[in-house]
């Protein structure tokens, strides 16, 4: 059985279909993409991988356990991390704040410890502190720690949120267009990190994206979704010369 | 049964003037997406314009009559219109792009300001409104009494509604101010000039204040600088359970209003009057946020 | 947290220089205890009556005002019904002592009522918020003032607390003493509540609710926690008021008490802890120091400058005096 599992499922507002009998099957510590055209519902499975929407039919399943029903802080707890499309971060705390507040679920400090700064509050506090640094540190922005995120250049923004969504030290990363907006430099520098990111976590990651170079050279597996359904899936080779694919994204931008 | 008549009689003379001060909320609100709360204040004012035009505007001996009465719900119309648009232009108007709660607690200020200024100017103490209107209980049999002043309410509030559904649905004015309402982004691209329809809704929302607050003159006729301040609060609580925004909402919630508190006072206990209110508020808000017309896309504005 | 032992050595010393004074102008006897409660007759030897009532109820407001930004300014809930919950508390430690503890040591009263106020407070605050917290914005502001208004309401009719009369004769333990230490304890306790993981994950929901959803933060516990604790203090707070006036009337209690709270938060800077504290200060001091302005014009233009001053600074400044930053031993670096 996969790791995460999407079973057949749809999701409409009012009528309009958003997605269609989309299955997906992630297996652990693989490199997945998603692409598609401009509406294709890329960022809306995202939505319903993480409790925002719940499916009109079918199932999601992690490790067995459908999180359909289950609140999206809940599902965040259970190990899927995310970034979006438009940034959000936490723009008034600093940039070591937002990687801490990911820690949220996972520290156990009581109100009475962060009232009389309790050792173990001091000892709790200390650890996650550290844990941020080296998440900043793996994204090369420990420098930046103590500045606001909101007063950041865009792509260190994007890479604050991918080190807050490890924050929460997910088993299932989904990253939403982590590369929107980057110069080619920053882009490539990105692919990289990504690619150790995952290797070095043995995290499954899921990932949206536009730039073509990108998911073809680090994606070790990719779902394209075409009008809210999956019309194929492979190696970037397969992908890259599947008719419905080119269809698709003939006369498209890309 | 005549009891419950007279009641609702009372009650819907009391409804009558709480919708058209929450004619004004409601209006403000589409537009600004402010609650005003000077709004009540404005209506005090109105009060007060009226008081001391009939006292010192009008001939010495001049006796009570319906054209009087007129003359003082106009001066008092004007007194608040010009209240309610310098308020606008020199309290809310810097603040357009400020972040909501400064703009409220600006309204708060100028509340504040109104009540104490009104002190200062009008005196602490209770002052009694002149007798504008002659004065005649209408016996309609069985102890149910219709009196001129209720009368007077109903056909007043009743034209000064008519005349704003006019300006809301078949002006340019309303179209603009509808647009702004739904939109404020999409009514500033099509060129709508956004500052002159908020400005102009202050004009007639104030001046609807003012017409409400002679009609309470003379339906309660002790005023004193404070007297704003619960009426006020109860028109916004009328304009929420109407739905926001909405003006027909507005009179409906204000009617309701106005009929439930006369019957629990009547029925129940005039202590509990008050508090029947701030209970209809918490019960719209958590159960229909939208208010009784929220859901129906009727004439947002 | 070096910034912190330098303000308890700051508070120590001023407590030390009380007793102190204390001692001598006491004709050399010890009473310590009359420092922080009961009669405050040695504190009146120290300044004079009227500074005494201004610093007391300004300790007062700074407990209001601190506890409201906990809910304003950290975790982004507008409401305005901080004065029921106060109210609550004022009444429920009035009541409990007078009719259940009248003979108890002050010491015994003290803690008994405002415990007792805090948790009363904090159960109501509790049941509004678990009602109310789906809405958000001015809809919470608008419900929450309503709650606020019943709860005044209520203590109108109920004869035993003295109804439209007002509640009168309660004991007067609390003094200046005892309400300047709850308000350096409210203070710190507000402060480590911001710069522990629950004070993170407030300012996240704050910034933005969505992504703290994605933290794996539970947007609606961690309000209904900052509304329980918030309701707690306003309503210990509303204890100490009791019990310092000695007379309760639910006029004080209407929603003006409440905006007035919103206020201080908004004129110092909402999102400030020291902002907080500063608007307290000055919403508090400015009418009282305005009242040399009526001597001077002979008419009481007092509250008209109080008002303007409002609207004046929301219009020059609307981030408020203090913006985002603190002073620095309320800072969290």
């Amino acid at each position: 059985m996969a790791f995460l599992e999407v079973d057949n499922m749809s999701l409409e507002f009012g009528g309009v279909k958003a997605c269609q009998n989309v299955t997906l099957k992630l297996e652990p510590g693989i490199l997945y993409g998603l692409i598609g055209p401009n509406g294709a519902g890329k960022s809306t499975i995202f939505n319903v991988l993480t409790g925002i929407y719940p499916p009109t039919r079918g199932d999601v399943k992690l490790g067995g356990e459908s999180l359909v029903g289950k609140k999206p802080f809940e599902i965040a707890q259970k190990g899927i991390g995310r970034t979006f499309q438009n940034i959000r971060l936490f723009k008034e705390l600093t940039v070591l704040e937002n990687v801490m507040s990911a820690f949220y679920s996972s520290s156990h400090s009581s109100m009475l410890d962060m009232v009389f700064e309790t050792g173990k509050f001091h000892t709790e506090e200390a650890d996650v502190r550290a844990k941020s640094m080296e998440l900043l540190k793996v994204m090369g922005i420990e420098d930046l720690a103590e500045v606001p995120a909101g007063g950041l250049p865009y792509g260190k923004q994007r890479k604050l949120e991918i080190a807050r969504a490890l924050g929460l030290n997910p088993k299932l990363l989904l990253l939403d267009e982590p590369a929107a907006g980057l110069n080619p430099t920053e882009t490539r520098e990105l692919t990289d990190l990504i690619r150790k990111i995952q290797k070095d976590r043995n995290i499954t990651v899921l990932l949206i994206e536009h730039d073509m170079g990108l998911v073809m050279k680090i994606c070790e597996k990719i779902y394209v979704l075409v009008q809210g359904q999956l019309v194929c899936e492979g190696t970037a080779d397969v992908v890259q010369n599947d008719k419905r694919v080119i269809e698709a994204y003939l006369g498209v931008d890309e | 049964m005549n009891d419950f008549i007279q009641h609702t009689i009372n009650g819907l003379a009391l409804g009558s003037i709480y919708a058209l001060v929450a004619l004004g909320y409601t209006m403000v609100f589409g537009v600004l997406q402010l609650i005003n709360f000077a709004h009540g204040e404005i209506f005090m004012m109105g009060a007060f314009s009226g008081l001391y035009f009939a006292r010192y505007a009008l001939p010495a001996g001049t006796q009570p009559s319906i054209g009087v009465t007129l003359m003082v719900v106009v001066a008092a119309m004007i007194g608040s219109a010009v209240l309610g648009v310098i308020i606008e232009k020199f309290a809310y108007r810097p603040l357009r792009k400020a972040p909501r709660i400064n703009i409220l607690i600006t309204a708060i200020g100028v509340s504040l300001l109104l009540q104490y200024g009104g002190q200062l100017i009008f005196g602490a103490s209770p002052q009694f409104f002149p007798t504008i209107l002659p004065r005649q209980n209408i016996d309609l049999g069985g102890d149910i009494f219709l009196d001129t002043n209720q009368i007077t309410i109903f056909l007043l509030s009743f034209v000064l509604m008519v005349i704003l559904q006019y300006l809301v649905f078949k002006t340019q004015f309303g179209r603009s101010m509808r647009a702004i309402s739904h939109s404020l982004e999409t009514a500033n691209v099509i060129g709508i000039n956004v500052n002159k329809v908020i400005f102009i809704t202050f004009i007639i929302g104030s001046a609807l204040a003012g017409a409400a607050g002679v009609l309470y003159g003379v339906a309660y006729p002790k005023i004193d600088p404070l007297l704003g301040l619960l009426p006020g609060l109860k028109a916004f609580i009328a304009a929420v359970l109407g739905g926001i925004g909405n003006i027909t909402g507005a009179v409906i919630g204000a009617v309701l209003l106005g009929l439930s508190e006369t019957y629990v006072a009547g029925y129940i206990s005039s202590t509990y009057r008050d508090a029947l209110a701030f209970v209809i508020l918490i019960l719209v808000l958590l159960l229909r946020p939208g208010g009784i017309l929220g859901s129906k896309k009727i004439e947002k504005v | 947290m070096k910034n912190i032992n330098k303000t308890f050595l700051i508070i120590a010393m001023f407590f030390g220089l009380a007793i102190l004074l204390n001692f001598v102008m006491g004709g050399f006897s010890f009473d310590v205890a009359s420092l922080f409660y009961a009669k405050p007759t040695r504190w009146q030897g120290l300044i004079s009556p009227y500074y005494y009532a201004v610093l007391v109820i300004l300790c007062v407001n700074v407990v209001l005002s601190v506890s409201l930004a906990l809910l304003n300014g950290f975790t982004g809930l507008f409401t305005m019904g901080h004065a029921g919950f106060m109210a609550i508390g004022a009444y429920t430690s009035a009541s409990i002592v007078t009719f259940m503890l009248p003979t108890a040591p002050f010491f015994i009263q003290m803690i008994v009522g405002s415990l007792c106020a805090g948790t009363i407070a904090a159960l109501i605050g509790f049941l509004i918020g678990v009602s109310s917290l789906r809405l958000n914005g001015d809809y919470l502001g608008m419900v929450t003032l309503g709650f606020s208004e019943i709860i005044r309401i209520m203590l109108l009719n109920i004869d035993a607390v003295g109804g439209a009369r007002g509640m009168t004769d309660i004991p007067q333990y609390s003094n200046l003493g005892s309400v300047l230490l709850l308000a350096v304890i409210v203070i710190l306790v507000i402060k480590r509540i911001r710069d522990g993981r629950l004070g993170r994950a407030m300012l996240a929901i704050k910034e933005n609710e969505m992504a703290a959803n994605m933290m794996g933060i539970n947007p609606l516990a961690i309000k209904v926690k900052a509304f329980v604790i918030s309701s707690f203090i306003a309503g210990v707070a509303g204890s100490f008021f009791a019990h310092s006036e000695g007379y309760l009337s639910t006029q004080t209690f209407t929603f003006v008490k409440s905006f007035e709270v919103i206020a201080m938060n908004v004129i110092g800077g909402l999102g400030s802890l020291s902002g907080a504290i500063l608007g307290a200060g000055i919403l508090t001091v400015l009418p009282e120091a305005l009242r040399k302005v009526q001597d001077i014009t002979g008419i009481d233009l007092r509250m008209i400058i109080y008002a303007l001053t409002m609207i004046l600074i929301m219009i020059l400044r609307p981030q408020g005096l203090m913006g985002n930053r603190e002073w620095k031993w309320l800072s969290s670096k």
